[in-house]
């Protein structure tokens, strides 16, 4: 995984240091509230409904067990023992006083951590999938790029006061899990038929109230052109992008209000301006990031292990953990474990300090030291040899982490939702609970894999859009409400679902997701997904269902 | 105009105020040290009138506008009605890089301590720093950070082509 250099470390030191003088301006008076909001922002700080919340960045989700432990040192040091895991890989505290932060900082840049650009109108964590480097579908490694892009965007002095924030994400594997297709700029990375690296770019994709899939600008950009295209793109969205209006300054409003064409011409007269730049990649800089990537250094292990095989034959809830939680690997006799952070034993994306601690002693005891942080809010070890599966499932079960749910029901994406947050219009946490809870296991496994997202406003931070059922939170005259979509789907064939009717009351809204999935069981073909069954009947089936003894 | 820093080479000056005026709209007789707006001049220019050396750019005004004629120019303005508003980022990159110009580059208007070093990698060199605030004061926020990954107009090199990492 990457390391810092002399020169990571002092930018993340000297940053640390100029916020704790902005901070102390701040506590001064010397600087307003609005001068500083900015600056907080781009240190990752925001002020929520109790206290402010510090947003870290984790790198595409990669994470070292010392750094787990660093955030473990937080929780317990700073906040109130826990934090929560977003769904772009990063990591929210939600009770942080503004006097400790610049402290917190400074802790964060000793581990080679830092909340540079987590928030704010520039361009934000750059994301991937958390199985990159060991998935076996992957042709190569995103955090690669990833890495140069997140380097080429922090603290770049053009592009930090954008109208709106803007999210990059890098997939390069034949399935997407880094939910590519709803960020302002989506890669796309594969090699063509001469074996050279080569990125599908596409832009303009974003939830919210004005939900878009990203649109493809360039099929076939040379891996070393990435960055000019790249800065291309966010100075046409700087001069031109709205700033009038807060709900349309993101840039998927400015494609969709100029069209795709006329912005991929204004986008590529920019880039021939500056395609022969200092920008322009080089293969010494690709690979000096490339070589920290590098593997660790696997043994040499048969694909089957026998005493795995027993363990899996004679005990079922070690079966049905392994069947949800533990993933294919490209090399043989390892898998990666996806760890589920949500309920009925744990609140989505939250974990204790303890819970991180243990974690980043199985990733040192059996994985190399590494942890990965998946879009889905869970935790995952990428490199744990098939012999001590068995080990890590009876480490996890001490600290209520081995729930056999990964992929099912009660895998939901949530956003903090009112318990925390002051955009929030409705409660997320307790409602998803309640919806988790009308499903038994074995009813969730009847249903099998499926997405289910929960956002608490129409900010969109679940992704509700893009759930095979998404559920947004709303406010009618003073009551929670929720209103449903089905038929969305992340991915290379990424849709936006659609409203299925009017709202429900938080009792009622349990009921109509069981009704939903029954409607997809009563529906099914064989071994059809639910995206696929929809795909092929069609919304009105769900609708119908949906509201079967239910008053509306 | 007021509180202004100015840097040349390495070295910083910070004056109370300079001779230079702003003038919200064009006029017909032009002073000394007036700043016309950049379409006024331009339409003076385009009358053959004599236009001065001096314009201030507007927060949506383009300054591509001004090619073909910014060997005329030798002090541009660009003006921040908000520091949280970024165009003029964009507007000294494309003056410096895409017009070439060589000229003394100011920002000025809603201009802060904490940005000027970012305004400055992008080819600012001097400020005139928002009304109320000191000067000295907001001269500390010029140096910036020691270490800049990415290229800009004042370092055009990215750090992977300027140091040995």
């Amino acid at each position: 995984m990457y390391r810092y250099d002399e020169y990571d470390r002092a930018l993340v030191n000297e940053r640390v240091e100029e916020f704790r003088d902005q901070v102390a301006r701040r506590m001064s008076g010397e600087l307003t509230e609005d001068e500083f909001l900015p600056l907080r922002l781009q240190n990752g700080l925001y002020l929520q409904k109790h206290a402010y919340m510090m947003r870290i960045a984790i790198p595409y989700g990669a994470l070292s067990s010392d750094q787990m432990r660093g955030l473990a040192f937080i929780a317990n040091e700073f906040d109130r023992g826990y934090g929560h895991f977003t769904t772009r890989q990063n990591i929210q505290f939600n009770w942080i006083e503004l006097a400790d932060t610049p402290d917190i900082l400074a802790h964060l840049a000793s581990i080679d951590m830092h909340a540079i650009q987590t928030s704010g109108n520039c361009v934000r964590n750059v994301t991937t999938e958390a199985y990159a480097g060991v998935a076996p579908d992957e042709e190569y490694d995103p955090r690669i790029f990833a890495e140069i892009i997140r380097q080429w965007a922090t603290v770049n002095p053009e592009f930090l006061f954008l109208p709106r924030k803007f999210k990059i994400a890098v997939s390069s594997s034949k399935e997407d899990r880094a939910a590519v297709r709803m960020h302002d700029i989506g890669l796309y990375l594969y090699r063509d038929e001469e074996e050279t690296l080569r990125f599908q770019v596409m832009v303009g994709g974003g939830l919210g109230r004005t939900p878009f899939l990203n649109k493809a600008v360039k099929d076939d950009l040379h891996w070393s052109e990435v960055l000019s295209y790249i800065e291309a793109v966010l100075r046409v969205f700087n001069r031109y992008g709205r700033r009038d209006n807060k709900y349309k300054a993101r840039i998927k409003i400015l494609i969709h209000s100029l069209g795709v064409d006329a912005f991929r011409e204004e986008v590529e007269a920019e880039w021939l301006q500056i395609r022969e730049s200092f920008s322009t990649l080089t293969d010494d800089e690709l690979s000096r990031v490339a070589s920290q990537f590098l593997s660790p250094l696997y043994k040499t292990l048969d694909d089957t292990d026998l005493k795995y095989g027993n363990h899996i034959a004679s005990n079922d809830e070690f079966s049905a953990w392994v069947s949800r939680s533990v993933k294919p690997h490209k090399v043989s006799g390892y898998a990666s474990v996806a760890i589920s952070t949500k309920f009925p034993t744990n609140t989505p994306g939250d974990l204790n300090a303890e819970q991180m601690q243990r974690i980043a002693d199985l990733a040192d005891l059996y994985g190399f030291g590494v942890i990965r942080i998946a879009h889905e809010q869970n935790v995952v070890l990428p490199d744990i040899p098939k012999k001590h599966l068995f080990n890590v499932w009876l480490s996890l079960c001490e600290v209520g982490l081995a729930l056999p749910n990964v992929g099912l029901v009660s895998d939901m994406i949530v956003c903090p939702g009112a318990s925390y947050c002051n955009l929030a219009t409705a409660h997320s946490f307790p409602v998803a609970k309640k919806v988790a809870e009308v499903y038994s296991i074995e009813e969730q496994l009847e249903v099998g894999d499926i997405s289910i997202n929960l956002s608490g406003c129409i900010n969109a931070c679940a992704h509700h859009h893009i759930g095979n059922i998404g559920i947004l939170g709303l406010n009618k005259s003073g009551e929670d409400y929720y209103q449903i979509t089905v038929g969305g789907a992340q991915g290379k064939d990424s849709q936006i679902g659609k409203v299925i009717g009017p709202a429900v009351s938080e009792d009622a809204l349990p009921r109509v997701v069981k009704n939903i999935t029954n409607a997809y069981l009563a529906n099914r073909n064989d071994r059809e997904t639910f995206h696929e069954t929809f795909l092929r009947i069609g919304l009105e089936p769900f609708k119908m269902a949906a509201y079967e003894s239910v008053g509306v | 105009m007021k509180n202004i820093i100015r840097i040349q080479s390495n070295d910083m000056t910070i004056n109370k105020s300079d001779d230079w005026v702003i003038l919200e709209e064009g006029c017909d007789s032009l002073k000394p040290h007036q700043i016309l707006p950049m379409k006024a001049w331009l339409a003076r220019v385009e009358r053959g009138d004599n236009a001065s050396s001096a314009v201030w750019i507007d927060v949506d005004d383009d300054p591509m506008e001004l090619k073909g004629e910014i060997d005329k120019l030798s002090f541009i303005c660009v003006f921040f009605a908000d520091f949280k508003d970024g165009r003029g980022y964009s507007t000294a990159y494309l003056l410096r890089k895409r017009l070439n110009y060589q000229g003394d580059l100011r920002a000025f208007g809603d201009v802060l301590r904490d940005q000027l070093s970012l305004m400055r990698q992008c080819g600012f060199d001097s400020f005139a720093i928002k009304e109320g605030k000191d000067p000295h004061d907001a001269a500390k926020g010029v140096k910036g950070l020691s270490v800049t990954y990415s290229g800009s107009v004042s370092q055009p090199n990215p750090l992977y082509k300027r140091v040995r990492r």
